[in-house]
């Protein structure tokens, strides 16, 4: 065994130890009743008696940040076989949800959230796995191979602290919608892939745990999607598809105000 | 098979697949409930914004344009785009699009029609020819502006022709000139997939050119090592992704250049062998020309002696032992060096000083012409190259890279527009600063240029000092400022007349980017209202001015400049209900690829194009039939007009097959901060909008994204001036000011004593505080640097009461 197990195991022990020492000594409502401090936070505002005791009992504006986030964290990645309960309602919610940060489906998303404005972001901290903390996610991307994250992504908001309101443009761009189910040749065929798949190599994203309700896996235990749903080869710039045909004839006559057959 | 084959028999496969899809739908798809696919047809374009020359597949439905992927055949980009490029198909449709013909009558537009917009403008021209000048731009299309062009030169035979490219990169071009005697780069978007450094010149492609950016940095997720350096004046969102970021002073780079080279010659680390093969050495005259004096290698020595790397140091801010680093790598001949820059290097009052001087330190250190191992100049518009420096839409310019000034270029020009011997001017018309110049001032005054007709750009907010250059003309009742437009940008809005014109898939079109490509695309959708196409206004008004019996619009066999045939017959294309009878993209470029011969540009046919998604000139016919497009020119492993040698500079300034590497002192800039100005402005742009913003800022993923200009300020300068993030503060220059939004640590960071604007925002005009100096080449003024105060706007006084 080499030196970091050793520590590790030493760390691990010791942690034990002062957790179980720590634990012992006193409940947050017995500090509480020895608190000055009259605030409704008072009951978790106390100097902890030792390092162990910090991690357990917080203090300030942030005091219950973390309360229940590792719970809520594990309670996602349950059982792979667990059944799937999602309606078509809730497809329809999370699809208006996704709409509502794209021009068009196929558009790379805003983004709904404070970014650092310079250099490379950690934007994989939390999208390169996916993360979803109670409502909260923080989809994986599928597209990992990328790594100048604001090259595609701007943000939704303004992003300059205390800058003045502007008023937004009005345009009238009617984006390609969701592309709706994919079709299926029998009753319980595997459903094709209705939408591109460029950008989006890692069905996980949406389909899979982090992905929207309405939009998930009944299967997540299965690894390899194409197997079964096939994508458009039209909509995929399949070499085959002959994408562009409609362009490769000459001297079309689109009429001055003709649009193409 | 060719390649018309495979994709004739391409085209009829997924015909079958189609046919097999609906006869299976009769029986097995009978539940396939109709899909937002329905309808959707995808076609090949170049996008619309910048000089990387990405090719987008475009979803157009009903149509209207619904969707934007990004091509996955396309070797720029390889199937991705940038935050622009995905919103590009959003440009078409901001509400305020421009769709009919505006006149001003008692200081209002009110609306006209196209026949009387037409003949406004020719009678204009006819009246006083001499005065009527066209002020296009690199985003015209290649036959725009070839259109725009042969009218000036063949036509009106007066020269008065300039692009808004050359506030962009007319500074590359005669860098490229005088180093090689012939525009453009030699290396290609290849070289940044093999360089194992890269320095960016005073350049932010993670924000300007974000696709090239991601080719560079994407090649470690894949575990290759790249270096990236950065030298620049502020830290940007590049800089996060370099191994060295080296801040140096405004005009610094000239030192850097001119310190690299001395280390280089006195440590020997040059490479003799490229050198005493392919380059001759020269210095400047007073005044300067392009071609300069020749001096010895001895003479360059000792020239290059006073720039140690303390000297270097002290001149631009960068540690000696930084400046030693660039030298050392450059004296490294396993390495492979690509060097990057664009606005920082070609706005720049000594561009074409420094555009040569990154040339020569590549030449001298031997970092040329191999794959990885080239000075590579980007450029900001998608066809700076392809229309104004390969169709000559320059003042002093010919197609194909001919010069107005050479009696035979102007008789090559004269023999294929037919044109009688003589007809071409040899003296060159005015360049953009001049041009604007002489609008803005009286006619008893020498202001000669009464008609301006601007195509595709927006001068108003662009130009340097416009409160100089543009607003006097806009109270003289002699000048007539003429503007095609998509929207009411602000050139638009102070124009004696607006004409709506059709954008991007509104109209056939081709462009070339930076690497020598050049791309086509068709129509797909219909413009707005009346809007029409800018090519077909050009000809309606060469036509309007045949009409009015202007002698010019006929070539020496009586025939109009624009005479256009289909079995046998005319077409008008001059009337709109005709226009697309014939594709007139086609015929101008069949006619102007007979130029592209003279200085090896070489352009394949027009169907050619219609199925690649671009090429790389010079695109050369093969034996088989086939055409070849080349990478990298000047090497004799793929630049078939290379006969000698490994490399062949074959358009040498000195007729020898040598490139020149310069000496150029280095200078101080114009104006520079004192007590009165005490902080440098640079300008620039941020990746969300696009030069003016006239399409970005009516995007609203762009425009929320960054929905206004701000001026970014060093943290320890806003702390003595007392202003918070958000505050608005006043900048001020000796020409106008603006007042505006702070930011501290915002996208960038400049260095104390120094503020960067960017220049997308018309309500925060920046260009009112810029100076116009200019290079005394290039004729591009310097947008980089200027001395500005900044102080905190004094909130507002109530009124004054009785106490």
């Amino acid at each position: 065994m080499d030196r970091t197990v050793h520590v590790g195991i030493a760390v691990a022990l010791f942690t034990t130890a002062a957790g179980f020492f720590g634990g012992i000594r006193g409940t947050a409502a017995d500090t509480a009743s020895i608190s000055t401090h009259a605030r409704p936070v008072a009951s978790t505002v106390a100097s902890a008696r030792s390092y162990a005791d910090a991690r357990a009992r917080r203090y300030g504006p942030n005091a219950g940040m973390y309360d229940g986030v590792f719970e809520k964290m594990a309670e996602d990645h349950a059982d792979l076989n667990a059944p799937v309960n999602q309606t078509d309602e809730d497809r329809a919610a999370t699809l208006a949800k996704r709409a509502s940060r794209r021009a068009f489906d196929g558009a790379p998303p805003t983004i709904p959230h404070r970014i650092g404005q310079q250099g490379p972001l950690d934007c994989v901290a939390c999208h390169g796995t996916g993360l979803k903390i109670g409502a909260l996610v923080a989809p994986k991307m599928s597209h990992q191979q990328f790594s100048s994250c604001t090259q595609c992504h701007a943000t939704k908001d303004d992003p300059r602290p205390g800058a003045p309101a502007v008023a937004k443009p009005d345009n009238e761009f009617a984006g390609l919608k969701a592309w709706g189910r994919g079709s299926r040749a029998w009753d319980g065929a595997p459903p094709t892939i209705p939408h591109p798949t460029a950008m989006r190599g890692d069905c996980t994203s949406c389909h899979g745990w982090f992905g929207g309700q309405g939009l998930k896996t009944p299967h997540p235990w299965r690894q390899s999607c194409t197997q079964c749903h096939v994508p458009d080869a039209m909509n995929d710039q399949h070499p085959a598809a002959g994408l562009s045909a409609v362009s490769l004839e000459s001297g079309q006559n689109l009429g001055p105000g003709g649009a193409l057959p | 098979m060719d390649r018309r084959d495979f994709i004739r028999n391409s085209a009829m496969g997924a015909a079958t697949v189609a046919a097999a899809r609906l006869s299976l739908g009769k029986e097995g798809l009978a539940q396939a409930a109709p899909t937002e696919g329905d309808g959707l047809t995808w076609s090949k374009a170049p996008c619309r914004f910048c000089g990387t020359g990405c090719h987008v597949q475009v979803g157009v439905k009903g149509g209207k344009v619904v969707s934007i992927q990004g091509d996955a055949k396309a070797e720029v980009n390889k199937g991705l785009l940038c935050v622009k490029g995905y919103h590009v198909g959003l440009a078409l449709y901001g509400k305020d699009r421009l769709t009919k013909p505006l006149l001003r009558k008692n200081g209002k537009l009110e609306p006209i029609s196209w026949d009387e917009a037409i003949e406004i403008i020719a009678k204009r021209a006819m009246k006083n020819p001499a005065g009527f000048a066209i002020y296009g731009s690199g985003q015209w299309t290649i036959p725009e502006g070839y259109a725009a062009n042969k009218i000036i030169k063949a036509g009106l035979a007066t020269n008065q022709i300039d692009p808004n490219a050359r506030l962009c990169m007319a500074s590359a071009v005669t860098g490229f000139l005088s180093t090689y005697g012939v525009d453009e780069p030699a290396g290609c978007y290849d070289d940044l997939d093999r360089a194992d450094v890269v320095i960016l010149w005073g350049n932010n492609p993670a924000e300007m050119h974000p696709v090239l950016f991601s080719r560079i940095v994407d090649r470690r997720s894949k575990g290759e090592n790249v270096v990236v350096i950065d030298l620049g004046t502020r830290k940007t969102r590049s800089s996060g992704f370099c191994q060295h970021v080296f801040t140096m002073k405004p005009h610094g780079d000239l030192a850097i250049a001119l310190g690299i080279m001395h280390l280089l010659v006195e440590s020997g680390t040059y490479d003799k062998e490229f050198v005493e093969k392919y380059c001759n050495f020269r210095q400047r005259t007073d005044p300067p020309t392009l071609d300069g004096k020749a001096m010895t290698f001895e003479e360059f020595k000792a020239s290059l002696k006073e720039y140690t790397p303390e000297k270097v140091q002290q001149l631009s801010g960068v540690a000696a032992k930084d400046i030693r680093l660039l030298a050392g790598l450059f004296g490294k001949k396993d390495l492979r060096i690509t060097s990057l820059w664009c606005m920082g290097m070609n706005q720049h009052t000594r561009g074409t000083a420094i555009n040569d001087l990154v040339h020569g330190v590549h030449l001298l250190s031997g970092h040329f012409g191999k794959p990885g191992d080239a000075p590579t100049s980007l450029t900001g518009q998608p066809s700076a190259c392809g229309t104004v420096r390969e169709v000559g839409t320059l003042a002093h310019g010919l197609p194909g890279g001919l010069v107005v000034a050479k009696d035979e270029h102007r008789k090559e020009a004269e023999a294929i527009w037919n044109l009688p011997a003589g007809r071409i001017n040899a003296k060159p018309g005015y360049h953009t600063v001049d041009m604007w110049k002489r609008f803005s001032t009286p006619k008893s005054k020498g202001g000669d240029i009464d008609t301006i007709w601007v195509q595709v750009t927006n001068p108003a907010q662009s130009l340097p000092n416009v409160n100089a250059l543009v607003e006097p003309s806009r109270k003289d009742p002699d000048k007539f400022l003429i503007v095609s437009d998509v929207y009411p940008t602000r050139t638009a809005m102070i124009a004696d007349l607006v004409l709506p014109s059709a954008m991007w898939v509104e109209k056939n079109g081709m462009v070339g980017n930076s690497e020598r490509r050049t791309q086509q695309w068709f129509k797909m959708v219909p413009p707005p209202g009346d809007a029409r196409d800018d090519c077909w206004q050009l000809i309606a008004v060469a036509h309007k001015l045949l009409e009015l019996g202007h002698p010019g619009m006929k070539d020496k066999d009586g025939k109009w400049l624009f005479h256009t045939e289909k079995d046998g017959k005319e077409v008008p294309i001059w009337d709109w209900k005709h226009y697309y009878d014939v594709n007139v993209d086609e015929r101008l470029f069949e006619e102007y690829r007979k130029f592209s011969r003279f200085k090896h540009k070489d352009l394949a046919p027009y169907q050619e194009y219609v199925k690649a998604r671009g090429m790389r000139w010079p695109v050369v016919q093969q034996k088989d039939g086939t055409w070849r497009e080349t990478k990298f020119r000047f090497s004799k492993f793929d630049d078939p007009y290379v006969t000698k040698g490994d490399v062949q500079f074959y358009h040498s300034v000195t007729k020898d097959d040598r490139a020149l590497i310069w000496f150029h002192p280095y200078e101080a800039p114009p104006e520079v901060p004192d007590a009165d100005y005490p902080f440098w402005l640079c300008t620039g742009r941020v990746i969300e909008h696009w030069h003016t913003g006239s399409i970005t800022m009516r995007i609203p993923q762009l425009h929320g994204a960054m929905p206004q200009a701000y001026v970014e300020l060093h943290r320890d300068d806003a702390k003595a001036l007392g202003v918070q993030n958000g505050e608005i503060v006043v900048l001020e220059s000796r020409r106008g000011s603006v007042e505006l939004p702070a930011w501290i640590d915002g996208r960038g960071q400049p260095p104390p004593g120094s503020v960067f604007v960017p220049f997308f925002d018309e309500t925060i005009l920046v260009n009112k505080v810029t100076l116009e100096a200019h290079d005394p080449l290039s004729k591009q003024p310097d947008y980089k640097k200027c001395a500005v105060r900044v102080k905190k706007k004094p909130p507002k006084v109530a009124a004054v009461g009785k106490g």
